[in-house]
């Protein structure tokens, strides 16, 4: 089956072609292999440190089809395990997100220890030949890898998978824009919205990081909210910056290499932002550049394959679940600078329902254009997607922005509209659907 | 179909092992072949007689994914067909249950009696030249098996399989227990339930005769049902035996060979159970060890593949129709003595809604336990089911409980929260996967009458 999809994506840089057959978002085949060699293989966002600060609590997820929880550990690290009663499989945490000192599976009572071994069986003294009995055999199988950069924790199927700073490479230095956002560190609020597309998850990596659909599926949200602030009562941060939107600042994009993408566009006026009350400490903290990209340069990351950072009018976790090849769960959660004022942490709030929610102006809009992707892609006879613009201007290694801000992408490009950065994501794409994965099958033998 | 599977259960009972591999739940190609080799390969449970009982009435199902129809004839005999006209396979029964002396199609008005003869072809003369057509050619196609044990109706779409007494085998003393219990017979009462659960039908089958997890899932049953029978009103039959949920009463669990397996366990209040009234007719009629089962052993008896016959608080008949992987229907039937109290109706009808139906305190608590294994069997990672529990306590054959009785199980033991009774349902899956089956014959042509067949019809 590897080497059979190399021919989806067409990447012949001295013809100036790169474009990507449309069967990637259809194809079932392509879907199952994406699974086992990218989502149960490589590296996968989990959750923040914030959701599990306190020992014992938990938050599930799934890596690929696999049901996962990350764990927070009596020794204050961070366990993770196979969602899935070591006696007949039955998943064991009982909510998404919860504490628990001691998970009970609710099928036959089986009791697990927050480090994971089995520390109670129901009737066990009349179950078993207490001479061949032992109840570590039951203890809950641990994931390969966890680690956490910056706060966001992420998890590997593949135990020989390169570190997690490695993995990440230039998209570490745009969490780390995030991560320093406050002294105290960064929060998700509670509260989270989920939805399904009924589209590839590609469609929704691509969406997350292509500048050039913004003045286009969100000029209404771009319009409602110019006519919305030319009201009293909006000023300062609770101004969105709309001008922005219209495509009149200062913006680019990046491939970050791994597979890695980020867009960004400068903030209009940057006292709209509610880290602008912060402008004094982070430009003394971290200097001038680095301050610059924090709060003058709104920024959408896309780490490989499925993790959203957006921080523009608000700070949004966004991650994508494949459910199939026509469909996506999509999770948003809000992220903040623990400690910010009130007023700062209202006006995120109010910035946050009004783009990034699922029943905000932008969401809604989004999600069509991209349902409109996967029905044309089911239109065989137009085999191609297209992404060459952008091609006459691509500028191989860092643009002087990548330099002031201190990261080395494989590829800049000097507006938001160009296309150049999905190469790279494609290209990581490629390389993995064309390697034998290493995942979950594999290290459980 | 003679794709070899792979060997996914691990039975290794020397060395205290006996594990399945979960993708047992979630493979897609792995149910594909459990629909040819086992569901259209071998017997599977129908319908109960009572469900047909005059000549006309019908009953629809299906064999794996076939959609088949089992008839009472004008003879008072039993014929099953393939429920698609034979003109262009629509469907011939307008609802599940029915009667109707002609069956006609609603889509071009063909008609056939209920010996599967077609009777009429619509505008037949200006269709075919008179000389060379014969309307016989249009029967409806039988299915290759149809037999009954005792009014539990079975088919088969595969010819080449034992007869349904041999399949039985020793569960056929099971359920002589429930058809023993009245000298009119058993009836199936109006009305069904059907649900579907997001899970594995092997799920739903084990989950049928696991006593080890009634403590568990069904503890908030058990506290609901001791707060309310605390109420003065709640006397007699009324009442529900709470305290066996909770555990600690004599129980044992039987591995009946062919994929059969069965549990029961004492009941601590016999006098509660709606057959009490009967005490003195089954003590003239029947066995002492008969009467002791009947009266104070609840019993759950799971039949490969597709049915459970349950006589715990009330009596039940559970259908098991598996959709997907990841998919399976239930429907739920309450089957009674004929001839009962209306008192002993009315105990036996609330405790039923009680517990199994789909309203009740249990079967919801059921269908979330066994939709989170499904979900959790997708972990790779950790790949096997545990299925070592009273491994240490197996007796093979028939224990004393099992000669009096007059049945011979493959295994048994003592205690109804040990998972051995399992061991035989995975090998008789995995000696069926392993199987090979004849191809589904092709659809009869105008110059064929379809696969050869045992007898297509039964009694």
């Amino acid at each position: 089956m590897a080497g059979s999809f190399a021919a989806y994506v067409d990447d012949r840089p001295a013809d100036k072609v790169f474009r990507v057959d449309r069967a990637i978002y259809l194809d079932d085949a392509v879907f199952a292999a994406e699974i086992a060699n990218i989502f149960e293989a490589t590296w996968q966002f989990v959750c923040h440190e914030s959701q599990i600060p306190n020992h014992g609590d938990y938050f599930a997820n799934h890596l690929g089809r696999q049901p996962i929880f990350v764990m927070r550990q009596q020794d204050g690290g961070i366990g993770g395990f196979v969602n899935a009663c070591a006696h007949r499989g039955a998943l064991l945490t009982p909510m998404k997100q919860g504490n628990a000192k001691t998970l009970t599976c609710r099928f036959h009572g089986w009791t697990y220890g927050s480090d994971g071994h089995c520390i109670r069986i129901k009737n066990e003294e009349t179950g078993y030949d207490p001479a061949r009995f032992r109840r570590t055999d039951y203890d809950l199988t641990r994931l390969p890898r966890v680690e956490a950069y910056r706060g966001f924790v992420f998890a590997c199927l593949n135990p020989a998978a390169p570190a997690l700073v490695e993995f990440l490479g230039e998209a570490a230095r745009f969490l780390e824009f995030i991560a320093h956002q406050s002294a105290d560190g960064m929060e998700v609020l509670p509260g989270s919205s989920t939805y399904v597309i009924n589209g590839n998850w590609k469609l929704q990596s691509e969406n997350a990081v292509d500048g050039y659909h913004v003045s286009t599926v969100h000029r209404v949200f771009g319009a409602t909210v110019a006519r919305r602030e030319e009201r009293p009562g909006y000023d300062g941060m609770m101004r969105t910056e709309s001008g922005r939107i219209a495509g009149k600042v200062e913006n680019g994009c990046y491939d970050l290499g791994g597979g890695h993408m980020v867009i960004w566009a400068d903030r209009s006026p940057p006292d709209t932002s509610p880290l602008f009350e912060q402008k004094d400490r982070l430009e003394r903290d971290y200097g001038a550049a680095k301050a610059r990209w924090m709060l003058g340069r709104g920024r959408n990351l896309i780490v490989f394959p499925s993790l959203m950072i957006n921080d523009f009018a608000a700070t949004q976790i966004r991650t994508f679940r494949p459910i199939a090849a026509d469909r996506t769960e999509v999770t948003i959660y809000c992220l903040a600078p623990r400690g910010e004022s009130k007023s700062a942490r209202y006006a995120r709030l109010r910035k946050f329902e009004d783009f990034f929610l699922v029943s905000g102006m932008a969401t809604a809009d989004d999600v069509m254009a991209l349902e409109d992707s996967q029905t044309g892609s089911r239109g065989r006879t137009a085999r191609w997607g297209e992404f060459h613009r952008g091609l006459d201007s691509v500028v191989h290694g860092p643009d002087a922005a990548a330099r002031d801000g201190k990261f080395n992408p494989v590829t800049s490009n000097n507006t938001w509209d160009q296309e150049t950065l999905y190469h790279g994501f494609y290209r990581r794409w490629k390389a993995l659907m064309t390697t034998e994965a290493i995942g979950a099958k594999e290290a459980a033998e | 179909m003679t794709s070899a599977m792979p060997q996914m259960v691990d039975d290794r009972i020397g060395d205290g092992v006996f594990r399945v591999d979960r993708s047992v739940y979630t493979d897609p190609a792995i149910f594909e072949t459990e629909m040819a080799k086992i569901f259209e390969g071998n017997w599977v449970y129908l319908c109960h007689e009572s469900q047909i009982a005059k000549p006309g009435d019908y009953f629809s199902t299906e064999i794996g994914r076939e959609p088949v129809f089992v008839i009472r004839k004008k003879d008072g005999g039993i014929a099953c067909f393939l429920n698609a006209c034979s003109h262009r396979g629509a469907v011939l029964t307008p609802f599940k249950q029915g009667n109707a002396n002609v069956l006609t199609c609603r889509f071009h008005g063909w008609a056939y009696a209920s010996d599967g003869t077609c009777i009429k072809t619509k505008n037949e003369e200006s269709g075919w030249p008179a000389e060379t057509f014969d309307r016989s050619c249009f029967n409806l196609t039988p299915v290759a098996c149809v037999e009954s044990y005792r009014g539990f109706v079975y088919g088969s779409l595969n010819a080449d399989i034992a007869p349904l007494d041999a399949f039985l085998g020793a569960s056929r003393a099971w359920i002589d227990l429930l058809v023993e219990q009245s000298t009119e017979g058993l009836e199936v009462v109006p009305g069904s339930a059907t649900y579907t659960i997001r899970g594995n039908w092997k799920l739903q089958a084990e989950n049928s005769v696991d006593g080890y997890h009634v403590s568990t899932v069904h503890r908030v049953f058990a506290a609901t049902i001791s707060a309310r029978e605390s109420k003065a009103e709640y006397t007699g039959i009324k009442k529900t035996e709470s305290g066996r949920i909770t555990g600690s009463v004599p129980s044992a669990a039987y591995d009946l060979g062919n994929g059969h397996m069965a549990i029961w366990a004492q009941h601590t209040t016999p006098e509660v159970r709606p057959i009490w009234e009967r005490k003195d007719d089954l003590e003239r009629r029947l066995t002492p060890a008969q009467v002791k089962w009947i009266l104070t052993r609840g019993r759950n008896l799971y039949l490969f593949p597709n049915m459970m016959l349950m006589d715990n608080p009330s009596t039940q008949i559970r259908v098991l129709k598996p959709i997907a992987a990841d998919r399976a229907e239930v429907t739920v039937y309450c089957i009674a003595p004929k001839g009962e109290s209306q008192k002993a109706r009315i105990g036996r009808l609330r405790k039923f809604e009680d517990f199994y139906l789909t309203t009740g305190m249990a079967t919801s608590d059921d269908v979330a336990a066994l939709e989170d294994c499904h979900d959790g069997s997708h972990a790779a990672l950790s790949r096997w089911n545990d299925f070592n529990r009273g491994m240490h306590a197996i007796i093979q054959g028939a224990d004393e409980d099992a000669k009096a009785l007059g049945f011979t199980p493959a295994a048994c033991t003592h205690n109804w929260d040990h998972e051995t009774l399992f061991h035989g349902f995975y090998r008789h899956w995995q000696a069926l996967m392993n199987r090979d089956v004849p191809a589904r014959p092709p659809r009869p042509g105008a110059n064929g009458k379809g696969n050869g067949s045992r007898n297509g019809s039964a009694r």
